[in-house]
């Protein structure tokens, strides 16, 4: 029973997954494409929970969802006027996008399909993974030692800073 | 008891069906906010592929979560930076297509 609910969860949130993204990508108007990216960050939450990985869920759910696409609903609106759809893409241009996205794809299969290793070594041990939960992830954040990822923490807020000053900076009159 | 079901073959074909898509929408849009949704997509999916990865092979470790968190981040930057940028090309140009940016040297 469990089996069953996990292969049909994955099944379902990947058809949805595709459709919303295709649909990001079709739609001319930009409102409706902020729309349908925010149901494509929470298909993507499910996918997060799918995995057992709850912490990155929340976070994709606070950052992407009410954070990301509120802000880009609100530039939406403020620059809003009625020359901002694509209404004339050429069709060479068209051609061309079509013929590298699938090449990238054909490749992307034929090495996961042919090339990627099958064999079963890997295999998952359920009692070490209980126990890598949020609060690793706290400690490996804030380690100095070999395998700390303190520099590029410090680095991003310092980052996030600068992008902060520089954002007033660019958009203020 | 999870791992086993579904084979990380179909994650990784459907991770690359969605870049796919992001890319081809990058490469198709005209206008800025159109370019930066479709980035968003394919920033989004190669943080699930970091944790596709981490879960299926070194579900001990927490490194590609970590990753994953640093990618958000780095995409939060980008997109407000980005939107910055259209507002001020906005003001200046009255439009939001990718063409505007460039500027004329003389």
């Amino acid at each position: 029973m469990f089996k069953f609910t996990h292969i049909f969860m994955f099944y379902t949130l990947s058809i949805l997954s595709i459709f919303f993204s295709i649909a990001t990508i079709y739609t001319n108007k930009t409102l409706r494409a902020a729309i349908f990216l925010c149901v494509f960050m929470i298909i993507n939450s499910g996918f997060y929970l799918l995995l057992g990985a709850e912490f990155l869920a929340v976070v994709q759910m606070l950052v992407y969802v009410s954070g990301i696409v509120v802000l880009l609903i609100f530039v939406i609106m403020l620059t809003d006027t009625l020359q901002n759809e694509d209404v004339d893409v050429n069709t060479s241009r068209k051609l061309i996008s079509i013929i590298i996205s699938s090449v990238f794809f054909l490749i992307n299969v034929f090495a996961i399909v042919f090339v990627f290793p099958d064999n079963n070594d890997y295999i998952i041990n359920l009692t070490v993974y209980e126990e890598s939960n949020l609060a690793n992830i706290g400690f490996k954040l804030l380690d100095i030692g070999y395998s700390g990822y303190v520099i590029p923490f410090e680095i991003i807020s310092l980052l996030l800073l600068t992008s902060l000053v520089g954002c007033l900076k660019i958009s203020r009159k | 008891m999870l791992y086993d079901v579904i084979s990380v073959k179909q994650w990784l074909i459907l991770t690359s069906m969605i870049f796919s898509i992001g890319l081809y929408g990058f490469l198709i849009k005209q206008n800025i906010i159109g370019i930066l949704i479709s980035v968003e997509i394919m920033l989004n999916i190669v943080a699930l592929n970091f944790v596709i990865f981490n879960q299926y092979w070194y579900s001990d470790l927490v490194d590609g979560k970590i990753m994953s968190i640093f990618i958000i981040a780095i995409a939060a930057i980008e997109t407000v930076v980005g939107l910055a940028i259209l507002i001020l090309l906005f003001r200046i140009k009255k439009s939001n297509k990718i063409k505007y940016l460039i500027m004329k040297q003389r």
